[in-house]
């Protein structure tokens, strides 16, 4: 082990030593406006895409039928409830109506006092003055969802049953959710064009995996022995699919639902990139135009959504859990009460078509524009006063860390980086990971962008050391505290549940169009995770072992050094591998706002034309790193756990 | 159990099916035709979209021009976030049908104009485009010779700082914006580094800092732009343009042509003879004029809607000559 770790120091060292004396050579820079041979390839396939847009086979009997069928799906449900036609004042409802609407539905599926937090929630999206925008936002997601399900569904049933289509569908759900969702919106834009439909089928490459993911492992967990008591009454595999398993998995398949709903939200959100509606493009348009306020009131709505989409599914999941089965006179009640509750639903959806003040969202309830002044009036007074410390944070950890690292990293030749990489892989993973890695960055070096992959690398390894000392002490502190735990979690909750988005509209704020904004958001975004999973680890370390430890006299600081965060060592790897992931995912997204290297290629590549090759392949680039990182921590994970057992 | 939650769903269902037969019944939406024009009987305008590029005297000349047709011309626009470039597709797609605000662009006026025919060039819209690097005044001031690009190297070493990487900080705006800094740096052999800071308003607020705290800063800016009636920027001279000096994007090594900015429609619009195409053709204004709606926009943080009334209601002879022709 120790061995392993000094190995691991000389190849580093050496690594940095030759860097140091080669600096500047073979790097591989690139001017902003030039590209390399493959990088035009890449342009040319792009031109040819587009020109057959309209005669290619694919096109005309897969793509396009595919986007013309997505695109009324979505035009239909934004017309009921948040997009005029024409002149009209209103959709098909009204605002009361569309409340009605969603507060029958989470009703009839779950409970009173959730139906109530709905209905505030959604109430107070109109209140901050964004009512159009969310139900824009909220037509998507549900869109999105529905597609999702209907799609997800089949398929985790079939890999719930078949071990065969486990097999072929998990590593297409693993590169689904390790690619970062920044980069598909390019290739996506090119076969679907811009716009709400392009955006449904991009938030659906992130939202169905969840549903396949969990629907499977539902039915897989029904016990054996109550699918071999039905099979000796003689059920038929059908049978026993529909009376036995299906039912079992019912909460867990809720739960997929669940996590597909709250994806969905999230990269709704992004998806304004490419002309998605909604609240994300008030968030877009806050981060060009600074207006920081605007942001945080688009963003409080999308909190709202999300809670409200979170607590109903979650609600309706645990409705099915009860076991215990209802009463007749139960039974009758709740139908009763579900009948009125309709009938109440069905008279505010016509008073919203007949009554202004139910039908359009009052102007004179609307504080949007209070929130959003006072917001700004808070940002001004801590630029101005809390100044020297974010100016100081900024340039503490810029200059001492950020540009030095930055320094070696992009003017170190590629053979040496590489030859390091693939050294510590095999090191830490053994011979598959260094392959890959040798594999991944390889590739990045072959399409022409490695100076530009390796300002992005600065960032992902700094976002990632924050990350993890973040996460690591508010780990410990929640996995031994319960106090802590139940004081934290909202935090958590939410900061997982929110778009990536949103963080970057305060953090734009407070330290400018830089790469510590990028890094900044990335540290946000991926926090919430190390922590959840070093807690839990931290959790689940036996009692035995913290016993024998506080009997022979162990210091708090002695127990957490010494055994729980050793004995939780394969939490902290999977920590360390969620990190990474998540830190890459925001840290690309930063090419808007300043951070330069491949999120910037990425984005400029859509914005110029002469530049679509450029940025597809920084596209490729950020998946190569992102497959690169992913498996050299995930084989260290497995190894830890391995020395665990031992 | 299941019973009730399902039979609870299909109340569900068979309420949206209730819902979205009433919906055929009026309402609302047939009493009241907000946006009726106040002219008397006109020419159905038709629907049709605007392309709105990101940066904010774009958007006051497009609020203007949406607003005339919408109340004078009972047109139902569109109006769509999108690149300038990306803007240009949408003529060939279908999805736009006026760019307001046209910054050049020869290569997509070749390929889209002269060789695809889906766009058509309606001529000026009066605002005189200027594209330059410019230094905060107090600069200039300290440094008269800093405005000649052969003295920028000199003075190198004052524009570092933390993000600018040992070299001079030199500062352009969104990447999708017309320009050649990273070629001009380059081929120009200057000593500074080029850092994209994603947005005009970013921009803006760089150049704000830079004035206010005295530091020193390069910068990517253009005219017509109300910010330099506040902070009043000074333009470095590059050298001259010369037709045909930035035909190669990688070795520019001039300054930046003068940009008559023009107004492009879609040929789908022309050919209608929309009431809107004539209003797009007549539509032209002063750099003043849009300062002023764009300055209401940003610094007094008005809606461009309201932002554009206001304008249309303090100028009611310039909107009338806009709309000669008019059927």
């Amino acid at each position: 082990m120790l061995n392993r770790k000094i190995q691991v120091a000389i190849i580093v060292s050496l690594w940095a030593v030759l860097g140091v004396l080669m600096h500047g050579k073979a790097t591989q820079p690139l001017d902003a406006s030039t590209l390399t041979p493959i990088q035009s390839k890449f342009g040319d396939w792009a031109a040819k895409i587009d020109s057959q847009r309209n005669t290619g086979f694919l096109f005309k009997y897969l793509f396009n039928p595919l986007r013309a069928f997505v695109d009324s799906f979505v035009k239909l449900i934004r017309d009921v409830i948040s997009l005029p036609e024409g002149h009209n004042l209103i959709p098909v409802l009204g605002w009361s109506g569309v409340v009605a609407l969603f507060a029958f539905v989470i009703y009839a599926t779950s409970n009173i006092r959730t139906t109530i937090l709905g209905i505030l929630l959604l109430v107070g999206c109109g209140i901050l003055g964004v009512w159009t925008q969310t139900l824009d936002t909220l037509a998507l997601t549900i869109a999105a969802v529905v597609l999702s399900v209907a799609i997800g569904l089949p398929l985790g049933i079939w890999a719930g049953v078949s071990n065969r289509a486990l097999t072929a569908l998990t590593p297409i759900l693993d590169f689904a959710q390790i690619m970062p969702t920044f980069v598909y919106l390019t290739p996506l834009a090119l076969i679907f064009l811009i716009g709400p439909a392009s955006a449904t089928i991009a938030t659906m490459v992130y939202s169905i995996p969840p549903v396949i993911r969990i629907t499977a492992y539902g039915i897989r967990r029904v016990p054996t022995t109550v699918i071999e008591s039905a099979t000796s009454m003689g059920s038929t595999k059908g049978q026993i699919l529909k009376k036995v398993q299906l039912p079992l998995a019912r909460e867990t398949i809720i739960v997929g639902v669940n996590q597909c709903v709250m994806a969905a939200l999230s990269l709704v959100t992004i998806a304004s990139l490419i002309d998605a509606p909604g609240l994300g493009k008030t968030i877009l348009l806050a981060l060009q135009t600074l207006n920081v306020g605007k942001g945080f009131v688009a963003g409080l709505a999308i909190v709202f959504l999300a809670i409200m989409l979170d607590r109903s599914a979650s609600a309706a999941g645990a409705r099915a859990r009860n076991f215990v089965p209802p009463t007749e006179l139960q039974i009758r009640s709740r139908r009763l009460n579900i009948v009125i509750a309709g009938a109440i639903a069905i008279t505010f959806m016509f008073l919203s078509r007949t009554i202004l003040t139910l039908a359009v969202f009052p102007s004179s309830l609307n504080v949007g524009k209070h929130v959003e002044n006072i917001t700004n009036s808070i940002l001004l007074w801590a630029k101005h006063n809390v100044y020297f410390l974010t100016d100081g944070l900024q340039n503490a950890i810029t200059v001492s860390f950020i540009n030095p690292l930055e320094w070696i990293l992009s003017g170190t030749p590629w053979f040496l980086t590489i030859g390091m990489i693939v050294g510590v892989g095999f090191l830490i993973g053994g011979a598959r990971p260094a392959l890959i890695a040798a594999l991944s960055f390889g590739g990045i070096f072959v399409i022409g962008l490695w100076q530009d992959s390796m300002l992005t690398l600065t960032q992902v390894l700094t976002a990632t050391v924050l990350t993890l000392l973040l996460g690591v002490a508010l780990g410990v502190g929640v996995g031994r505290s319960s106090t802590f735990d139940r004081l934290m979690r909202p935090i958590l909750d939410a900061g997982q549940t929110l778009p990536a988005f949103v963080y970057m509209v305060p953090l734009l704020g407070l330290f400018g169009a830089t790469r510590f904004t990028a890094i900044a958001a990335a540290v946000f975004y991926a926090f919430p995770v190390v922590v959840k999973l070093v807690a839990e680890g931290i959790r689940t370390v036996p009692v035995t072992m913290i016993e024998s430890a506080t009997v022979s006299g162990s210091t708090s600081w002695q127990m957490i050094t010494k055994v729980q965060l050793p004995a939780s060592r394969k939490s902290l790897a999977l920590a360390i591998n969620q990190g990474l992931i998540y830190v890459l995912a925001m840290v690309v997204v930063g090419g808007l706002v300043g951070g330069g290297g491949l999120g910037y290629d990425v984005v400029n590549g859509f914005v110029q034309l002469s530049l679509v090759g450029k940025g597809l392949a920084a596209g490729l680039a950020i998946v190569f790193m992102g497959i690169g990182l992913d498996r050299i921590s995930q084989f260290g994970a497995k190894r830890g756990s391995s020395v665990d057992r031992i | 159990m299941s019973k009730v939650s399902k039979r609870g769903l299909g109340i569900a269902m068979s309420t949206v099916v209730a819902l979205v037969l009433s919906a055929c019944g009026g309402g609302v939406n047939n009493a009241s035709t907000s946006t009726a024009p106040t002219g008397a009987a006109l020419a159905d305008c038709g629907t049709w979209s605007i392309a709105m590029n990101p940066w904010v005297g774009y958007t006051a000349s497009a609020s203007i021009v949406a607003e005339v047709a919408r109340q004078k011309l009972g047109c139902t626009i569109n109006q769509k976030d999108l690149d300038e470039q990306v803007s240009w597709q949408g003529f060939q797609s279908g999805e736009v049908d006026l760019v307001v605000e046209n910054w050049g662009h020869p290569d997509l006026v070749k390929k889209y104009i002269t060789d695809a025919g889906v766009a058509v060039d309606l001529g000026s819209q009066g605002n005189q485009g200027v594209i330059g690097y410019y230094v905060p005044p107090w600069l200039a001031k300290a440094h008269p010779d800093i405005t000649d690009w052969n003295n920028l190297n000199k003075y190198a070493d004052i524009f570092k700082n933390a993000e600018s990487k040992g070299k001079g900080d030199w500062i352009e705006g969104d990447p999708s914006y017309v320009t050649n800094g990273k070629a001009l740096v380059k081929n120009l052999k200057l000593n500074f580094n080029v850092r994209f800071l994603g947005s005009e308003a970013a921009l803006i607020e760089a150049f704000r800092a830079a004035e206010t705290n005295q530091k020193a800063v390069i910068g990517y800016f253009y005219e017509p732009q109300w910010f330099l009636n506040e902070v009043p920027l000074v333009k470095v001279n590059f050298p001259a343009y010369t037709d045909g000096c930035d035909a190669d994007p990688a070795m520019v090594a001039c300054d930046y042509p003068p940009y008559p900015l023009n107004k492009v429609a879609s040929k789908k619009l022309v050919d209608s003879g929309s009431n809107f195409a004539i209003l797009a053709k007549n539509f032209s204004w002063t750099n003043d004029d849009q300062n002023a709606v764009a300055k209401d926009i940003e610094v007094n943080k008005m809606d461009p809607k309201a932002a554009a009334d206001k304008w249309i209601a303090a100028n009611p002879d310039k909107v009338d000559a806009w709309l000669q022709g008019t059927k």
